[in-house]
């Protein structure tokens, strides 16, 4: 049962004219537009990859002289593409741009009972929630409803869900979705295989082989990859005017940490075979007031036993693993609710990336591509094409993979 | 790890663990501080909170006076009572790091503000119109905007039924501009837990203006409170 019969059925009162007032807000044109509300009350339902399919239809959109308006509040994210509202508009404004939308897209939230209501088309992203219950009571014949497959089980109605729900709908699904409502001839002819947790949220790194510009995404962090090389000139000179996370498997200058300690978000030390972190080292790190953070893929839990021992009264040993190609294809089963799936990568498996490794003065989309010298040519390009490499499988948390057919 | 070495961490383990864990220890370090604590008087100790004022308004000299006087005043004349060790810590680091006076002010006059906001007790009598001849209605539905939204399809069915009613909505008022310029509504009310008690909300004498509310609804109960209706034994599985 929906909402509204539900509250109709317990005070008895028959279901009539919606009544939400509406207040004009001006507009730079008068273009058409689709409304997008990429937020609702509960963290769990907001689709999370609502720039990766404003990426893709800005372009169309745009050729077509159709705008996006991004309503909601002024802390939701701001989607690239869209002209940012959240925030700025009223209850009634917002209401006001609804009616005059071609379409509504969003998440299971109040702007969808309302857009249904008034007859605009809606596109509906279902998640921790279900159509059944949670769609609007009214809306138009074409309007669309998109329900994660939940990998088939009952909506979790929950605020914060352990493995997102809503993030297993394929960007492709959404986008596919506006082209069909704005009655587009054209589909995107992509198969999302597998979006990794971390994909959303864009990573840096950086090989200190030279100094970092310090004007460069100064808001953003950044984490020094120590441990592929560089040397630590740069990285102190760079840590004088931005903060860092550092990652090393051998000690660092003591005297350069305690100068610049104050922009040292994080030291993450790990532990090999060839160990040469001593106790001394972490003592010191720790008594200067550094964060750290120790972790170990190579030792076994033998080596392991014994080094925690070792240093049981100065830090503590996490032992962390690579992930694998076996990782990949597991997650990627989970991600398609497929029970089998043969994977076969193709010249049209592709994979995008939104974690940088900045080295010798190039961008590459991931360690294995800087292993290579396979850079990309800027931020805008990280899509290529997929590597069955285990340096590759090790870093998939931040990938999206996709078989589409692209121009190399 | 080899056995011995491992019996010989375990045995260290152990006396660590007694040393630092040991009941009777703790026990003993527990009544130490205990009876290190001042003697209180608890039969003549009054235990009424004291009343702050956040309509204080500070004094023209009170750039003059010292960290320590100024932060007692502020404590006394504002919040109504001694400052408390942590506190006064906080506030004379606060003012060592050349923190504005103005702005501690501030801070104090919001605390008082909040309190007092604690201690507001509503009379219900006092919200309704009792004056007017119309019999009352109440919704109560205390959140959330969609839920808002869609319960004003219920309005206009709602005077249909219950003519000569005004009614009444009560919700969080952050949402009252949802119910903006709609004519069915009379009044809103601000969420408390009581609005939602029917017993209470409809209690009345034999005079029909001795009634609180004459037509009392709770909508959400089904949707907020219960969940079954999500499912009433029925699987709602993906499509």
């Amino acid at each position: 049962m929906k909402l509204l019969p539900l509250y109709s059925l317990s005070t008895g009162l028959k279901i009539g004219k919606q009544f939400l007032a509406e207040k004009f807000f001006p507009l730079s044109d008068d273009s058409p537009y689709i409304t997008l509300h990429a937020s609702s009350g509960m963290p769990s339902k907001n689709y999370p990859y609502f720039n990766e399919v404003f990426s893709i239809l800005i372009p169309i959109l745009s050729s077509n002289n159709i705008k996006v308006y991004q309503i909601g509040a002024k802390e939701d994210s701001p989607i690239n593409g869209c002209i940012h509202l959240m925030g700025q508009t009223s209850l009634h404004q917002s209401n006001f741009l609804l009616k005059r939308a071609l379409i509504h897209i969003g998440n299971d939230s109040w702007s969808q009972h309302r857009a249904g209501h008034i007859g605009v088309p809606v596109i509906d992203l279902f998640g921790p929630t279900a159509e059944a219950n949670h769609s609007p009571y009214e809306h138009t014949q074409n309007s669309i409803f998109l329900e994660s497959h939940r990998w088939g089980r009952n909506p979790s109605f929950s605020n914060q869900e352990p493995e997102s729900t809503i993030a297993l709908i394929p960007p492709e699904e959404v986008v596919n979705s506006v082209l069909k409502l704005l009655g587009a001839t054209i589909t995107l002819p992509r198969e999302s295989l597998y979006i990794g947790p971390r994909y959303v949220q864009p990573s840096l790194e950086w090989i200190p082989d030279a100094v970092l510009d310090p004007n460069f995404a100064p808001n953003q962090p950044v984490l020094a990859r120590l441990d592929l090389g560089g040397d630590e000139n740069n990285l102190f000179q760079t840590l004088s005017a931005r903060k860092l996370h550092i990652f090393t498997k051998i000690p660092i200058n003591l005297n350069g940490l305690a100068q610049f300690r104050g922009n040292v978000e994080l030291l993450i030390i790990e532990f090999t075979k060839n160990n040469l972190i001593t106790k001394e080292f972490i003592k010191a790190v720790k008594s200067i007031g550094i964060k750290i953070q120790c972790i170990s893929y190579e030792l076994d839990s033998e080596e392991l036993s014994n080094k925690r021992l070792e240093f049981f009264d100065y830090c503590q040993i996490n032992k962390v693993t690579h992930k694998t190609r076996e990782d990949f294809i597991y997650a990627a089963k989970r991600y398609q609710n497929l029970k089998e799936w043969a994977f076969t990568p193709t010249q049209s498996t592709w994979f995008r990336s939104n974690k940088f490794l900045l080295a010798r003065g190039k961008i590459y989309l991931s360690k294995f591509h800087y292993l290579a010298d396979l850079p990309t040519q800027d931020f805008g390009k990280n899509v290529s094409q997929m590597v069955d490499h285990e340096d590759f499988w090790r870093e998939q948390e931040y990938f999206y993979v996709f078989n589409q057919e692209l121009k190399t | 790890m080899d056995p011995s070495k491992r019996a010989e961490m375990g045995k260290l383990s152990r006396l660590w663990a007694k040393e630092n864990y040991d009941l009777e220890l703790n026990c003993k370090k527990i009544e130490e501080f205990i009876d290190s604590l001042p003697l209180v008087d608890w039969d003549t100790i009054n235990l009424d909170t004291p009343k702050s004022n956040p309509n204080y308004q500070l004094p023209e000299n009170f750039r003059d006076l010292s960290d320590d006087s100024f932060i007692k005043l502020l404590y006394k004349e504002i919040l109504n009572r001694e400052p408390d060790d942590g506190g006064y810590k906080n506030w004379s680091t606060q003012l060592a790091n050349k923190a504005p006076r103005e702005q501690i002010y501030q801070f104090f006059i919001k605390v008082a503000t909040d309190e007092g906001k604690k201690d507001v007790k509503t009379d219900i009598w006092d919200i309704i119109d009792k004056d007017r001849p119309n019999k009352r209605g109440l919704i109560t539905l205390k959140e959330s905007i969609g839920d808002l939204i869609l319960i004003t399809q219920l309005f206009e069915s709602f005077h249909e039924q219950y003519p000569q009613t005004d009614l009444y909505i009560c919700c969080e008022p952050k949402f009252f501009d949802i119910f903006d310029g709609n004519p069915y509504v009379h009044k809103l009310i601000p969420y408390q837990s009581i609005f939602e008690q029917e017993m209470a909300m409809i209690s009345s004498s034999q005079d029909s203006s001795n009634t609180l509310f004459h037509h009392f609804f709770l909508p959400g109960i089904g949707s907020q409170r219960h969940l079954n209706y999500l499912s009433n034994s029925n699987p709602i599985l993906p499509k």
